[in-house]
């Protein structure tokens, strides 16, 4: 048992204390490195004989024009979410100021793969495939369908009023000249669908291989909400396609998993509404421009905010290799 | 012998170095710590790929779009300058053109950064 020893989880212990009581223990701690925006520490509640994995989500990137929803309000997405059965981790309790650990919360630990070169490439999942890409599939349309009253509080962010300002505002907080997103956001701006007739709906926002947890049966749950917004529903078909998160089998556009048609079966089947390839292309192309601020965003706070790693740093010049499948995509060379 | 050989290793040499251990000790570490060495080897790479290079890539996408804006200024006031124009829709009666533009330029950064992943036509020419 680690509570004896000086760790460096004398708050998360408190806090668990304050809601569990006094006799709550912390234990088999675990701190996974992976991640951008968050500090995550794995840790089993013990109380009496009882135990609960769990996992701790802390705020780490705190910053203008963040891309990322505090955390109170992607608790707040997934207590909706879990409401309506939705496979997400269930969601324990939210940190507050007299924890004195600034914003975050604790949910359950799911067991389940997400590593993307293990869902996508090995033998262990090649049984699982078609079965993800039906459950991808109907998991949207499921969200999709989601009574958009409830998530009114997303409202308020600047992706749920317009998702391609707000992309346009974050490039010029940057401060970084980036032609190819220039153009892809014009591109973006002079083919913009439509208004659709009916409101805007729930999305997940980051939807995608490596935010979706996987055993041998299928999906075990959805992860990561900071994204969540209210939107086109092609918005989440596009980014879940985007190339860059095919990885590294391009030929399979639903995360280089499989094709398209039974995802887009099981998605109408589902109740989602009407989605075809050429419907999405806009979207993916909104993606890979998303994809790339986000880079950019990573290599700015590691730049010159202080939050340094090679990962961050990597990012600045990623974006040249998403630059690329943007500018290939836009001259229809990719697809 | 270089003209620096009594300073030797030179600076690739040192990367490389730096970049062949990290890929030795990763495979000894969890997954976490392992992938951190494995992105800071692919930094690695990428300097050396751009130490070799030199300011190539700049020089030419300066040559590029002081041609399409027909403007002088260096590459990264022209860069801003471009990006201005995009926006303003004043390019848009050019789009092949530029599109053109920004991709030998983006091209030109890739073979830096990952040269694997260009399409066959952009792959550099091996003799």
């Amino acid at each position: 048992m680690s509570d004896a020893r000086a760790d460096g989880f004398d708050d998360l212990r408190a806090a668990v204390r304050r809601r569990f009581g006094a006799s709550a223990a912390i234990d088999k701690l675990s701190v996974p490195s992976l991640g951008g925006s968050n500090r995550t520490v794995v840790f089993d509640l013990v109380e009496g004989a009882a135990r609960r994995r769990l996992v701790s989500r802390q705020e780490t990137l705190v910053t203008d024009h963040s891309p990322f929803l505090p955390p109170a309000d992607q608790f707040r997405t997934m207590q909706a979410v879990y409401r309506h059965g939705f496979p997400v981790p269930e969601p324990v309790f939210e940190y507050d100021a007299a924890d004195g650990m600034g914003a975050g919360f604790v949910s359950a630990f799911v067991e389940g793969e997400t590593f993307p070169k293990a869902l996508v490439e090995s033998e262990q999942f090649a049984a699982v495939r078609p079965r993800l890409l039906v459950q991808f599939g109907e998991l949207l349309a499921q969200l999709h369908s989601l009574p958009p009253a409830e998530f009114g509080f997303l409202r308020q962010w600047p992706d749920s009023v317009d998702a391609l300002q707000a992309q346009r505002r974050r490039i010029d907080h940057y401060g970084e000249p980036h032609p190819a997103l220039e153009l892809a956001l014009r591109w973006l701006e002079r083919h913009r669908p439509p208004p659709a007739p009916a409101p805007a709906v729930f999305l997940h926002g980051d939807f995608r291989i490596g935010n979706i947890m996987a055993g041998p049966r299928g999906v075990t749950a959805v992860l990561d909400w900071e994204c969540s917004h209210l939107g086109a529903p092609l918005e989440d078909l596009g980014w879940l396609s985007t190339r860059s998160w095919r990885f590294g089998r391009p030929q399979l556009p639903v995360g280089g998993i499989g094709p398209w048609q039974p995802f887009l079966d099981a998605y109408r089947g589902a109740g989602g509404g009407h989605a075809d390839p050429e419907s999405i292309r806009y979207w993916q192309v909104f993606g890979l421009m998303r994809w790339t601020v986000l880079n950019i965003m990573q290599a700015f706070e590691h730049v010159h905010r202080g939050r340094r790693g090679p990962v961050f740093a990597a990012c600045g010049r990623n974006t040249a290799l998403i630059e690329y499948e943007l500018l290939m995509t836009l001259a229809g060379r990719y697809d | 012998m270089t003209e620096k050989g009594y300073f030797s290793p030179d600076i690739a040499d040192l990367l490389a170095t730096v970049r062949d251990t990290l890929k030795q000790v990763a495979p000894q570490l969890e997954r976490g710590p392992a992938y951190q060495l494995h992105v800071s080897g692919f930094l690695l790479e990428l300097a050396l790929r751009e130490l070799e290079s030199g300011d190539t890539a700049a020089v030419h996408s300066q040559q590029r779009l002081s041609r399409l804006l027909g403007a002088e200024g260096s590459a990264v006031e022209l860069t801003w300058k471009l990006c201005r124009a995009l926006r303003a829709g004043a390019l848009d009666a050019r789009w092949d053109e530029v599109l053109q533009v920004l991709l030998e330029d983006n091209v030109e950064r890739v073979r830096i950064v990952r040269p694997d992943v260009l399409a066959a036509e952009h792959r550099p020419q091996t003799t």
